[in-house]
Parts: C-alpha cells; sequence; structure tokens
C-alpha cells in the first residue's frame, strides 16, 4: 500500500492547493508548450516542487507521461570506467538524480542531453502513438505539436561546477529538441550563467493555513476523524514541509489504531531529533572534557545512522540556542555558521562537529564563569 | 537550428552581423579592421556574462565565410564538450593541423591541385564573392576559463605552431584562469557591460518585433534593467518569460522581480524594520530570517539587499564601524554560500550580527 503522500499527490494542475499564483503560470506555460522556456524550480524541500513538476509534465503530455518506468544505465567515462544511474523514463521525459554519478556527473549530464536531443521525439509524426491505447490517442493528437522532449534533473544544487558550466551552451544549443526542468532546493548553488538561461519558479513553502487545508483533505479522503487541535500541532511541527506533515498524520493514524484521531494524542518527533535533544542538553548541563567524550559517541551514533552532518549541526544549534541568553546567541551561530562551512569544505565530518560543540563548551563556561566570578 | 517558434529569444535575436552587436565599439571597429586588412590575431574575449562575447565571436565567423564553408572553416568547442588534454591532442590538433584551400572563384580553383577542390564543386546560391574567404580555419573555445590548466598548457605550442592556418578565438568570464603564456599569445578584448541604454533600444527592438505588451514600457524595461545588471541575457530572458507567464498580454512592473527570481524589496524592508524596532529580540528576528528561507528566496540575494540598505544609513542610527564589519561579514558568509554552506546558518549569522550592532549602537 503506498504512501499517503504519494497516494494523495496531485496529479493534475488543477488540483493544486496552494501557491494558486504558480500555478495560473505554469498554466499558462502548459497552454503553450511551443514556446516553454528551460524552468528552474526552487524552494525548501517538502514545498512541492516535484509534485508541480509532474503536473506540469502532464498539462504537456497528457497521459503519457505518467506511464513511467525505471531504467538503469550505464555510462562509460573517458577514463574507461562506468557509472551507473538511475533514471526515471516515459516516453517524453527522462528525470534523473546527476548527483548520483559522483565526480563523473559532468559526463553523465552531456552525454543524456545529446542523446535526448540527438532523436526527436516520435510523438511529432503522431506515427507510433498508433499501437498505444486509444484512451490516449486524443491527447496525443492534441499535444502532437510538442516536439522536444524533456530532461528533468533533479538536486542541481549537488551538480559540480563542471558540470553546470557544460549545461551552459548544451541547453542553448539543442533547445529545439530538447528542453530542460531543473529543481534545487538551494539556489545559490546553482551558477550564474544557468539561473540567466532560466525561467525561474519559486515554490514557497506552504504556509500553516495551507497544511491544514491539505491535511484535512487527506483526512477526509482517508475517512478519518481529524480534530483542528491536532491538526494545528502537526502544522506547527512539521517547519512548513508538507511531506513530513503527511508522513506525521499517517504515524499518528497508525499509533492511535482507529480512524478516530484524538487531540491529545502527542505527535512523534522521529528519533534523530530526539536524539539531538538529547545532547543539547547534555552540553549545556556540564562542560567538561569528559562529557566531550560522551557527545563525540552520540555524534558517531549519528552519523552511522546516515543523519547528514550539517543537518546535525543546524538542528543542534537550534536547539543550543533556545535557552540562551541574548548576548550568547550571536557567538554560538557564528561558530555554527563556521564549522558548517568547514564541513562542506571538508571531508571528515566527525572533525567538525566535535570541534563545534568543544566550541560552545568554550563559549558557554566562559560566560558561565564571567557572571559568577 | 531552425528559427521555430520553439528558439528562445536570445537565440532568435543574436546578432548576425559584426555591425548589429550593440555597444561594444572598440572591439567591434578593431574587428573589422582586421578582416578587412585580412589580418586577424589570435584572440581572447573576456568580460561578464551576458555582454555578447560569443556572440562577436560566431558573427565575425559568420562575417568571414559563406555559410556552405562555415563548417569547413570553424571548430566551435564549449563547455558542453569533452576538453580535456587528450581533446586538445587529438581533436585540435589534428583539426588545426589540417590545411585548408582557399578558392575564391572557379578560375582560381584549377591552380590548385585537384584533391583539394572536390569539396568547393558544388554551386552556391549566394556569391562567394561577398564574402573575405580568409585562407585560415577558426577554432573557437567558448567558457574557455573550465578548460583544465594541464590542456592549456598543451595548447601552447599548438597555437603557435599552426598560426598559419589556424585562429584561435579563446572566450572566458575571468581572464585569471587563463594561464599567462596562452593569454599571452593572444589579443585581449575586454567586454563591459552594457550600459542601461543601449540595452534598453536593443530590448524595445525586440520587444517590438514580438509584440510585447507593457502596462508603463518605460517603468517595465526599467525594472528588467535594473534586475539584469549589465547582463544582456539575462533581460531578454526576462522579458519573453514575463511576456508569456502574463499569457501574452500586459505585462506589469511588479512581475519582474518574480521572474528574475530576486526577492521583492518588501521582503528586506521588513528585515530592516525588525533591526531597527527597539522592541525586537533575537527571536523574532530568527523567525523572519527563518520565514525569508521557507519562502524561497536565495541568501545570496538577501544579503546583498541588505548590505545595500545598510550601507546608507546615517551614522546617528549606525556607527561607521558596525558598518563595516557587517561589510567583512556578509562578504564572509558569500564566500561560504560559495563553498556551498548552509544558506540558513551563513543568513542568520549574518543578520544576528546586523542585530547586534543595532542593539549596540
Amino acid at each position: 500500500m503506498p504512501l499517503w503522500v504519494d497516494k494523495h499527490r496531485p496529479k493534475d494542475l488543477s488540483q493544486l492547493t496552494y501557491h494558486d499564483d504558480t500555478t495560473s503560470r505554469l498554466k499558462s506555460l502548459a497552454e503553450d508548450p511551443h514556446s516553454l522556456p528551460h524552468l528552474l524550480f526552487y524552494g525548501p524541500s517538502g514545498a512541492g516542487k516535484k509534485t508541480r513538476i509532474s503536473c506540469l509534465l502532464k498539462a504537456i503530455y497528457g497521459n503519457g507521461a505518467e506511464r513511467l518506468r525505471l531504467d538503469k544505465r550505464t555510462f562509460k567515462t573517458p577514463t574507461n570506467r562506468s557509472v551507473d544511474v538511475n533514471m526515471i523514463c516515459s516516453n517524453y521525459h527522462i528525470e534523473l538524480n546527476p548527483g548520483d554519478a559522483g565526480i563523473y556527473d559532468r559526463f553523465v549530464v552531456q552525454e543524456v542531453i545529446k542523446e535526448m536531443a540527438a532523436n526527436k521525439s516520435l510523438n511529432a509524426g503522431g506515427g507510433i502513438m498508433g499501437i498505444s491505447a486509444s484512451t490516449e490517442e486524443d491527447d496525443s493528437k492534441k499535444k502532437k505539436a510538442v516536439e522536444y522532449k524533456i530532461v528533468v534533473l533533479m538536486e542541481v544544487d549537488k551538480l559540480t561546477k563542471q558540470a553546470q558550466a557544460a549545461l551552459r551552451r548544451t541547453m542553448e544549443k539543442y533547445s529545439s529538441t530538447c528542453r530542460l526542468i531543473l529543481c534545487c532546493n538551494n539556489q545559490s548553488k546553482v551558477i550564474d550563467p544557468l539561473r540567466s538561461r532560466c525561467l525561474g519558479m519559486r515554490i514557497a513553502a506552504p504556509s500553516h493555513d495551507d497544511v491544514c487545508v491539505a491535511l484535512k483533505n487527506v483526512a477526509a479522503k482517508e475517512k478519518i476523524t481529524l480534530p483542528d487541535k491536532l491538526t494545528i500541532g502537526i502544522a506547527e511541527e512539521c517547519s512548513r514541509n508538507l511531506r513530513r506533515a503527511m508522513l506525521m498524520l499517517e504515524t499518528s493514524r497508525v499509533n492511535a489504531g482507529s480512524t478516530v484521531l484524538r487531540d491529545n494524542q502527542g505527535i512523534h518527533k522521529t528519533d534523530w531529533e530526539m536524539f539531538i535533544l538529547q545532547l543539547a542538553r547534555d552540553i549545556t548541563m556540564e562542560q567538561s572534557p569528559q562529557k566531550l567524550i560522551a557527545a563525540r559517541e552520540k555524534l558517531y551514533e549519528l552519523l552511522i545512522n546516515c543523519i547528514p552532518a550539517t543537518l546535525i549541526l543546524k538542528t543542534l544549534t537550534m536547539e543550543l540556542i533556545q535557552n540562551l541568553d541574548d548576548e550568547l546567541k550571536y557567538e554560538v551561530i557564528e561558530a555554527a555558521a563556521f564549522y558548517e562551512h568547514r564541513i562542506a569544505m571538508g571531508s571528515k565530518d566527525i572533525f567538525h562537529l566535535e570541534a563545534f560543540v568543544a566550541k560552545f563548551m568554550t563559549i558557554y563556561k566562559k560566560y558561565l564563569n564571567d557572571m559568577f566570578a | 537550428m531552425s528559427l521555430s517558434e520553439a528558439t528562445p529569444w536570445v537565440e532568435k535575436y543574436r546578432p548576425k552581423k559584426l555591425t548589429e552587436v550593440s555597444h561594444q565599439n572598440e572591439v567591434v571597429s578593431t574587428l573589422q579592421n582586421a578582416v578587412s586588412t585580412n589580418r586577424l590575431p589570435h584572440l581572447l574575449l573576456y568580460g561578464p556574462p551576458g555582454t555578447g562575447k560569443t556572440s562577436v565571436a560566431l558573427a565575425l565567423c559568420k562575417t568571414l565565410w559563406h555559410p556552405s564553408q562555415y563548417s569547413k572553416r570553424v571548430l566551435e568547442l564549449n563547455a558542453s564538450d569533452e576538453r580535456g588534454i587528450s581533446v586538445v591532442r587529438e581533436k585540435i590538433k589534428h583539426f588545426a593541423s589540417l590545411a585548408v584551400s582557399n578558392a575564391p572563384n572557379p578560375n582560381a580553383r584549377k591552380n590548385f591541385f585537384g584533391k583539394q577542390d572536390v569539396e568547393m564543386k558544388e554551386p552556391d546560391e549566394e556569391p562567394e564573392d561577398e564574402y573575405p574567404n580568409p585562407p585560415f580555419k577558426v577554432i573557437i573555445l567558448d567558457e574557455a576559463d573550465t578548460v583544465t590548466p594541464d590542456a592549456q598548457a598543451a595548447l601552447r605550442r599548438i597555437i603557435e605552431a599552426h598560426s598559419k592556418i589556424t585562429r584561435f578565438i579563446l572566450i572566458c568570464n575571468y581572464v585569471t584562469r587563463i594561464i599567462e603564456p596562452l593569454a599571452s599569445r593572444c589579443a585581449k578584448f575586454r567586454f563591459q557591460s552594457l550600459p542601461p541604454q543601449s540595452m534598453l533600444n536593443r530590448l524595445k527592438f525586440i520587444g517590438e518585433a514580438e509584440g510585447v505588451q507593457y502596462a508603463n514600457a518605460d517603468e517595465v524595461l526599467g525594472e528588467i534593467l535594473d534586475k539584469a545588471q549589465g547582463d544582456m541575457r539575462r533581460a531578454v530572458t526576462t522579458l519573453q518569460s514575463a511576456h508569456m507567464l502574463s499569457g501574452k498580454k500586459i505585462i506589469q512592473k511588479d512581475d519582474i522581480a518574480e521572474m528574475a527570481g530576486l526577492p521583492p524589496s518588501n521582503v528586506c524592508q521588513e528585515l530592516m524594520n525588525i533591526f531597527q524596532d527597539p522592541k525586537s529580540n533575537f527571536g523574532t528576528m530568527e523567525k523572519a530570517v527563518q520565514n525569508c528561507l521557507m519562502e524561497g528566496y536565495a541568501a545570496q540575494y538577501i544579503m546583498k539587499d541588505l548590505l545595500n540598505r545598510v550601507m546608507v544609513l546615517d551614522d546617528k542610527i549606525l556607527k561607521e564601524l558596525h558598518k563595516a564589519n557587517i561589510a567583512i561579514k556578509i562578504a564572509e558568509a558569500d564566500k561560504c554560500l560559495v563553498d556551498s554552506a548552509d544558506e540558513g546558518l551563513q543568513l542568520l549569522m549574518v543578520c544576528s550580527l546586523i542585530l547586534k550592532c543595532f542593539k549596540n549602537n
């Protein structure tokens, strides 16, 4: 049984519930598919970027865009190494996550786009479509004239600078047979030349009200009673991430064991969050070398469970500054920003996490000593 | 590539002749001089994005040769092509070392060895005489700053050894990324950011040709120019997107910031209000910052905007020393962001510093 997140994902542009401005823009793009520019979707995670992309694809190509298959392709690099990349394809588009290819991403991106650009979409002739199901025929006739394919690149911000540079001229050169839809969290990490070639689509995180509406919708579809207080609780707890809100709702449903949810049933935080919370409490309680060693073990535990170091640091900082004096907050955040940068630059995460914990202990201890001395 | 409706305007309105290139007068006149005297040096074109470097290179090649000759004479390599050291050694060297036949008219052709002029036999619709048809080939290395230093080193001798038959045009954003020995072999041309007036003229021309409608032409185009900051490509893309997204109807001024992916001015104004409000504390600031990020605005732009706003404040509101500190921190944060550090923490750090400065004033 699919998760509710996937089950109730809007499939059509008209089903999207918030950001009406963006939706109407997408609609006007879909109405005139010939002049579709390259698109760059950006916004925080769980805001609905991917949902909007798939809706747009459907609006352009009809139902055919929903018939997906998983392709595993092997690319051979000039240095004779082979790279495996998973792609999700339909007849009209390819979706891939070039970050999978590691340092060979530049090569994979170039290969895929050139290959796409070399083949004109079969849909243009209309011939092959005769074989497919008859329901699709009307659609394909209507969309007949769309003669390009679309390459959807996820997590463009994770692409190396070289790969992004490689996209620049390719995008312009092959724009008659191939359009790109780029998707990223962080617009700062996309190089300027790429941004100036794309039409930006900002997808803001849903507001609390938007989340509440979406939760209520799903609850109604699943025929469960969702009290208002719990809805608001989830909306506040999910940090405006709709995906997370849906997962929380489903967890609550499972925990309740019935279709009637109660107000007072707690909203469960994830294990790792509880763990970091505990860690934050530990290091504010006592600052000593022993505690540092204890903290190291906790950090290792988190890293082993594949929690990204950046996320650990961020969550930890946010927890720590909550109970601090305003004076100290700036110092702690500066230290966090400093070590987070080091994490991005360096190769061994644990060093920098530990350094941050030690730094925090120093700042805090000094503050306490000054106060009581 | 056919010029169908699908073509982005940037490609559609790319200048086709040297004379059509707007504003870069010095470069253009020097190049025209070079073309007419048939003495073309190796070229190194550099400058910020969207100032017409690639356009000039392509236009130059188009004025030199008849379209039928173009593919034989010009090799265009950009960052999207494989350009490691092996390509320099094989592909470029091969192309550079092959001689060309220079046969502007059929009578002259007879003087050459039969082998070489086989390919020239087809009669062309356009007279070839109109083109100077100089006796060399051109290799355009676009985005040359992404060529590895090793490959650049390998190019040095190739450039010299084949200079009789091949000219190189290197195009890059940052001239410092081109190794010195390579740069010294070329005539350097710096491309300036386009002044608003010449961009405005071109935008107006494109707008008229495409039938774009504005609510208030000067205001809308002014806003586009303001956001594009001298990048012509960006301005044209913005204009096209605005035209399309408004459903080919009237373009409003307020839409432009959203199209260009920049935060509207009220976002930063709100942050500034919080900084200056004596009642605000860290919590309110943090909330506002998180909100900015949740709305999906890029931290880099917010910081840039904040810097502009902080710097113009009066000395009584914020001391000069604080301003300097803020500027330093913003510069550091920007570097961190380029190194792919986390947006949230960096922006929060900058904002908490600004808040602290205001409180200590």
